[in-house]
């Protein structure tokens, strides 16, 4: 039994004006990746290429072990997913449309449904029409919990979303994970939602993944140096990830605090850098906003 | 197959029943009013056969596709399962028209007349073309592409009848005649059964293409 939820490799795939190019990366059984970039950096793609919805130009995508094109129906049971825009029929309730996907689950858990939806307090009764956007995230984040899913691939579930229901959502997905068994890839563009809950950290930008790192590896070892230029001058590549400059001289990112610390003594601040200045910074000269 | 035939019926369980109201009314109309059993049967044909292409307008209509084909199942099952639904409605609205014809007592079809050899293969054979034709196209290219196949179809019908008519010629005729004619032979050298079989055989062969090429298109279609 392999012990990865998920094994992405040597990705391809090309539209008109954007490539992903050799996207590689791996989530452990029983973790939390973040899948996180700007708009167009290529989020959606990996999860449609992920889900079969489209087609692959190479590489190769292993869940649990199973290929996703190959064993088809065998992985996407295996899988629970909740998309940006939830694709329901407008004109139908939430207890039908329950209706019309549990069939499609061996392992559906009609107790769990229910306990889920009154805890996320869903109108079955009522249309997908009469419902925000956030109710209707919360259905499909309880229609793929209730089949006991192994990997939950959530793309943008937060997107569109006000901050406190955002951070109900987060807080009860992290309640709801509390068996190590199950897994989850969740893209997003913002990032204080991962910071929250994500155990593995895969930065993509336009089409490649620019880092993929452990959430613990990122906070012990990633650091923002503050300075002059001189902090520039010393933290010479590879010690220095990125660049900010602003009025008062720069910010340098670096994936070695280490090393910085001893690199430019008493001669800069150095702060723990957020996931936003990993993703903002990384590779990047950037002047000040 | 089971789950997702039971789906399209729960998600378009309103939809589904408006049109057989409608449809059922019309045909009602149709056999009170001493329709031809031709037309009768070919009317019914067409528009329970069309049923299952709502269905999958509908889903375009909302997104909803790509949540269909993200349910553990293949793009081969989903295929395979519209083409279930889709041929069954087409026999299920022949059923229902022979019945309404049947029940209606002031209805001038004669059943033994539309239970006929005849008309049941005309009937099978419009509903076999029209799920044939249509459904590989509706899923590959979705409601738009339906309508501009349709429209496309009447402006080339147009056209050969503007150029027919400016030409003066008959040659649209002939061919028509031409191929009722070669299908009288055949079918009047093979004797009834054996026409009835090679048709049958004929029918089940283009639902095996139209059903390989909708499988094939739809496999590569990006959600």
């Amino acid at each position: 039994m392999t012990n990865q939820a998920l094994e992405v490799t040597g990705l391809r795939k090309r539209y008109k004006g954007f490539a992903l190019k050799d996207v590689t990366f791996s989530l452990p059984r029983g973790y939390v990746m973040g899948l996180v970039g700007p708009n167009g950096a290529g989020k959606t793609t990996i999860i449609k290429l992920i889900m079969n919805l489209v087609r692959r130009e190479a590489g190769e995508i292993r869940v649990f072990g199973l290929d996703n094109r190959r064993d088809e129906a065998a992985v996407k049971a295996r899988i629970g997913f909740v998309y940006d825009e939830p694709g329901f029929h407008q004109d139908v309730t939430l207890a039908d449309t329950k209706r019309a996907i549990a069939p499609f689950y061996r392992r559906w858990n009609e107790r769990l449904f229910q306990d889920l939806a009154r805890r996320f307090e869903l109108p079955l009764r009522h249309k997908v029409k009469t419902l925000s956007q956030g109710m209707l995230t919360k259905f499909a984040l309880a229609l793929a919990l209730a089949h006991e899913a192994d990997l939950l691939i959530l793309d943008e579930p937060t997107s569109g979303l006000d901050p406190v229901f955002r951070r109900e959502l987060l807080h009860g997905l992290s309640g709801l994970l509390q068996n190590e068994e199950t897994s989850i890839l969740f893209s997003t563009h913002i990032t204080t939602d991962l910071e929250r809950i994500a155990d593995y950290v895969t930065v993509l930008r336009d089409g490649a993944v620019a880092l993929t790192a452990s959430r613990d590896e990122l906070r012990e070892r990633w650091a923002i140096v503050r300075g002059g230029d001189e902090a520039l001058a010393a933290l010479a590549p590879p010690l220095w990830r990125g660049v900010r400059r602003h009025a008062y001289g720069v910010d340098v990112l670096t994936s070695d605090v280490e090393a910085a610390r001893r690199t430019c003594g008493t001669g800069a601040v150095i702060d723990r850098a957020s996931l936003d200045d990993v993703v903002v910074l990384l590779d990047r000269e950037v002047p000040h906003a | 197959m089971r789950e997702l035939i039971w789906r399209d019926f729960v998600l378009n369980r309103n939809a589904i029943l408006a049109n057989l109201l409608v449809f059922t009314a019309f045909l009602g109309y149709a056999a009170w009013d001493e329709a031809s059993p031709g037309a009768y049967i070919f009317f019914a044909a067409i528009m329970f056969s069309v049923v299952p292409i709502m269905i999958v307008t509908r889903e375009e209509k909302f997104k909803a596709m790509r949540l269909g084909c993200s349910l553990p199942v293949t793009r081969r099952g989903v295929v395979r399962a519209r083409y279930v639904l889709s041929l069954g409605f087409g026999v299920a609205g022949i059923l229902l028209a022979l019945s309404l014809g049947a029940a209606i007592s002031s209805s001038s079809l004669d059943v033994s007349t539309l239970l006929g050899p005849r008309e049941l293969l005309i009937a099978l054979t419009l509903v076999t073309l029209i799920v044939s034709l249509l459904l590989p196209f509706t899923l590959r290219f979705g409601a738009m592409g339906l309508i501009i196949m349709m429209v496309a179809l009447q402006v080339l019908g147009s056209v050969l009848l503007i150029v027919a008519q400016i030409t003066r010629s008959s040659a649209d005729k002939r061919v028509a005649a031409a191929v009722a004619g070669a299908v009288r032979s055949v079918a009047v050298a093979l004797g009834e059964p054996a026409f009835s079989l090679l048709v049958l055989g004929g029918l089940a062969l283009v639902v095996a293409v139209s059903y390989v090429v909708a499988v094939h298109v739809f496999e590569r279609r990006e959600l």
